[in-house]
C-alpha cells in the first residue's frame, strides 16, 4: 500500500508539473496588474502596506482560480467515481492534491517574487520575510479554497458565483497578513504562530470537509 | 449477493424510477436494459452509494451499502473516461494501479497491458488516442483490480469486435470464479447466460 | 437532535407556539417599558438605549451561527435530516440578527463617535459574519435538490465557526473604537444592575422572537417538503 502511495504522489507531482504552464500564466498576470497599480501611484506617497495588501489580494485571486481549475479537471464526474472506490480515502487524495498545488504555487511565486517586488517599489530586503509570509498563509489559502471548489464544482449548483460567497472565509488570513506587515521588518512574532495554528485547524477539517462535499455534490 | 428493496429515486422534481426490487446472487450476469434515460446509469450510481434514493434499501451480502463496503468490493466503470489527457497513457496505467492499489508483479501486468493494447505505443498521450483505444485503459482495470463485484455501465459502446470478445472472456472468468456482474446495455451481443432486467 | 425527526421536531415546536407568543409579548412589553423608565446616560444621553437593541441582536446573531455550525457537524457526521433542516430555518434570523446589529450599531456610532461606520476590527469581522450568513442562505438556494443544498452550506457554516472567535475577541486583539467587552468578560459585568436587568429582559424577549420566527420557518419548510413528496411518489 505505502508503495502504491508514494507512486500515486509521483504522480500527482508529475501532473503538477504539466498544470505549471497555467500557473506561470496567472503569475504573469500578477505581473501586469502590478505594473498598472505601480504606474497608478507613481506619484503619490504611500506605505509598504498598501502595497502588500495588494500583492496578497492578488494572490489569493490566483490560489482560488488555480484550486478551482485543477478541482474542476481532476475532480470531474469519472475521476472522482474511481477515486471514491479506491482503497485510499478520498481525503488522503485531496490532500495530496491540495500539497501538489501549494507546492506549485509557492515555486513559481519564489521565482517571480523579486521581480514582482522590483516592480511594486517593495524593497528586496522585504524578499525573505514576504516569502516566508506568502509560504506560511497560502496553506490556510489553498486548503480552504478546495472547500470552497468543492462546492462551486458540483454539477448540480446552479449559482456559478458560489466561491464569491465563500470569500469572508478568507479574511482572518488576510487581516493577520496585514497585521504581520505593520510590525517593523517583519520581527519574529506570535503572528507567525497564528498562521501555523490556522494551518493545522485546516489541516484537521479541510480534507473531510472537501471530499464530504466531493462525494455528495459533484457525482 | 446484491438485493434491491423497492428503490425510488427522484432527481430534483423528477421521478426516476420507482419500487425497483431485484436480486443478482454470486455467480449470476444480469444485465439492465431500457430505453435512454430510463435511469439505468442513475440505477448503478445508486447501487454503487454514489447517489441516495428517495426510498428503499440496496443490500449486499446482508448489509445496507455504505461507502465502505461500494469501496471494498465494487469495481467499476462508467461511461466516461476518467484517465488524465495530458498524461500518457503509461503513466495513467501506472497512476490508476496505483490508485487502485494494484499489487500484481510487473510480469502480469505487462501480460494484461499486451492483451488490452497488444503493439500501440503506451507513450503517446492519452487525448491523441482513440474512443476504443481510449476505453481498453478501463478494462485494464477489469483485469488487475480484484474485487468480486464488477458494474460496468455500457462496457461495449464504441468497442470492435475483436476487443468485444476479450471483454466476454473476461466476463467469464469472472463468473467462473463466483463473481457479481451488473451490465447496463443497449446492445445483445452478450452469448453467455445472463438475466435481464427491464427499465 | 439526531434521534429527533423533522416531523416531531416540528410537532413539538407547534404544541408550545401559543405559549411562546404569550411570553414574548410579555416580555417585549416588560423590556420596552424597563427601557423607557431607565434613566438617560449621563455622558450618551437617550442614545445609549440602543443598546437594549444592538447588543442581545448581536449575541443572537453568534449565538444562532454556532448553533447552526454545530448543527451542521452533527448533520454531517450523523446525516440527520433535522440538524439541516435546523440550520437552514436560522439563517435567515441570524442574517436579519446581524443587519439589526450593524444598522443599530451604525446609527448609534454616528451618536457617539461621529460616523456611521470604521473599518474597525470588531465592526469589520462583524460585516463579515454577515455575509456568510448571506452566502449561507444564497448557498441553499443555489442547489437543484436540498440534500445537496444542505451539505453545501454545512461546510460553510463549519469553516464560518471561525469567525466566531474573531468577533467576540476582537476588541481583545486589537485596538479598536468599539468598546470592550462590558457582561461577558472575567470578572463579572461591569454594567449597573438596572441595566443588566434590562439588557438581559431585551435579550431574551428577542430569544424567544427568533425561537417563535424558527418554528414557522422551520414548519414551512417540512411541509413543503411533505407536498413535494407526495407528488413525485403519486
Amino acid at each position: 500500500m505505502i508503495k502504491n502511495v508514494l507512486k500515486l504522489i509521483k504522480n500527482e507531482f508529475l501532473l503538477m508539473l504539466r498544470g505549471s504552464i497555467f500557473t506561470i500564466v496567472l503569475f504573469s498576470l500578477l505581473l501586469i496588474a502590478s505594473s498598472i497599480f505601480s504606474l497608478a501611484i507613481r506619484n503619490i506617497t504611500y506605505d509598504i502596506e498598501i502595497t502588500i495588501a495588494f500583492l496578497w489580494i492578488i494572490i489569493f485571486f490566483i490560489s482560488l482560480i488555480k484550486v478551482e481549475k485543477v478541482y474542476a479537471n481532476d475532480f470531474s464526474e469519472a475521476k472522482l467515481q474511481q477515486y471514491i472506490l479506491s482503497p485510499f480515502a478520498l481525503e488522503i487524495i485531496v490532500f495530496i492534491k491540495n500539497i501538489m498545488i501549494y507546492l506549485n504555487l509557492i515555486f513559481v511565486f519564489i521565482i517571480f517574487s523579486p521581480l514582482i517586488l522590483i516592480i511594486l517599489g517593495i524593497k528586496l530586503s522585504y524578499l525573505i520575510p514576504i516569502n516566508l509570509l506568502l509560504i506560511l498563509s497560502l496553506l490556510s489559502i489553498i486548503f480552504i479554497s478546495s472547500m470552497t471548489a468543492s462546492i462551486t464544482i458540483s454539477k448540480n449548483n446552479k449559482l456559478s458565483i458560489t466561491s464569491v460567497l465563500t470569500l469572508p472565509l478568507f479574511v482572518p488570513i488576510l487581516i493577520f497578513s496585514m497585521a504581520l506587515t505593520e510590525i517593523v521588518n517583519f520581527q519574529i512574532s506570535k503572528l507567525y504562530l497564528f498562521f501555523i495554528a490556522y494551518f493545522l485547524l485546516n489541516l484537521a477539517f479541510s480534507p473531510l470537509l472537501t471530499s464530504f462535499a466531493l462525494k455528495r455534490l459533484s457525482v | 449477493m446484491i438485493e434491491i428493496r423497492n428503490l425510488s429515486f427522484a432527481r430534483g422534481n423528477d421521478l426516476i424510477f420507482k419500487n425497483i426490487s431485484l436480486e443478482v446472487k454470486h455467480g449470476e450476469m444480469m444485465v439492465l436494459k431500457g430505453a435512454n434515460g430510463q435511469g439505468k446509469t442513475t440505477l448503478l450510481s445508486n447501487i454503487l452509494n454514489f447517489l441516495d434514493p428517495l426510498e428503499g434499501e440496496i443490500i449486499y451480502d446482508g448489509r445496507v451499502i455504505d461507502n465502505a463496503t461500494s469501496s471494498k468490493y465494487f469495481l467499476y466503470i462508467g461511461e466516461n473516461n476518467f484517465a488524465y489527457d495530458e498524461l500518457s497513457l503509461n503513466d495513467n496505467i501506472k497512476y490508476w494501479l496505483a490508485v487502485h492499489n494494484v499489487n500484481f508483479s510487473q510480469e502480469v501486468r505487462d501480460k494484461s497491458i499486451k492483451f488490452l493494447f497488444d503493439e500501440l505505443n503506451l507513450n503517446k498521450k492519452f487525448y491523441q488516442l482513440s474512443y476504443g483505444q481510449k476505453k481498453k485503459l478501463q478494462l485494464l482495470l477489469l483485469m488487475l483490480v480484484n474485487k468480486p463485484v464488477w458494474i460496468l455501465d455500457d462496457p461495449f459502446n464504441g468497442l470492435d469486435n475483436k476487443t468485444i470478445e476479450k471483454i466476454i472472456i473476461l466476463l467469464t472468468k469472472k463468473l467462473e470464479n463466483n463473481g457479481l456482474i451488473l451490465i447496463s446495455s443497449h446492445q445483445d451481443v452478450l452469448t453467455l447466460e445472463h438475466k435481464i432486467f427491464q427499465l | 437532535m439526531f434521534a429527533i425527526t423533522p416531523n416531531s421536531l416540528s410537532n413539538f415546536l407547534n404544541s408550545i407556539s401559543r405559549y411562546i407568543v404569550f411570553l414574548t409579548t410579555i416580555l417585549l412589553v416588560v423590556s420596552g417599558v424597563l427601557i423607557i423608565l431607565l434613566e438617560n446616560d449621563y455622558y450618551q444621553g437617550i442614545s445609549f438605549k440602543i443598546m437594549f437593541i444592538h447588543v442581545p441582536a448581536a449575541w443572537l446573531s453568534l449565538l444562532l451561527f454556532s448553533i447552526m455550525g454545530v448543527s451542521s457537524i452533527i448533520g454531517l457526521v450523523f446525516k440527520s435530516p433535522t440538524s439541516f433542516t435546523i440550520s437552514r430555518a436560522l439563517s435567515p434570523i441570524g442574517f436579519i440578527m446581524s443587519i439589526v446589529v450593524l444598522i443599530t450599531g451604525s446609527i448609534w456610532g454616528n451618536l457617539t463617535w461621529g460616523t456611521y461606520w470604521v473599518w474597525d476590527a470588531r465592526l469589520t469581522s462583524m460585516l463579515i459574519l454577515s455575509f456568510i450568513y448571506l452566502g449561507h442562505i444564497l448557498l441553499l438556494n443555489s442547489f437543484d435538490h436540498f440534500q445537496k443544498a444542505d451539505f453545501a452550506a454545512s461546510i460553510l457554516a463549519i469553516i464560518g465557526l471561525v469567525n466566531l472567535p474573531i468577533v467576540k475577541f476582537s476588541v481583545d486583539w486589537w485596538t479598536t473604537l468599539h468598546q470592550g467587552s462590558s457582561i461577558l468578560k472575567i470578572g463579572g459585568p461591569s454594567v449597573t444592575t438596572d441595566y443588566f436587568i434590562t439588557l438581559l429582559i431585551s435579550f431574551f424577549s428577542l430569544f424567544l422572537l427568533c425561537i417563535y420566527w424558527f418554528s414557522n420557518i422551520f414548519y414551512i419548510i417540512i411541509e413543503n417538503r411533505k407536498i413535494e413528496r407526495s407528488k413525485l411518489l403519486e
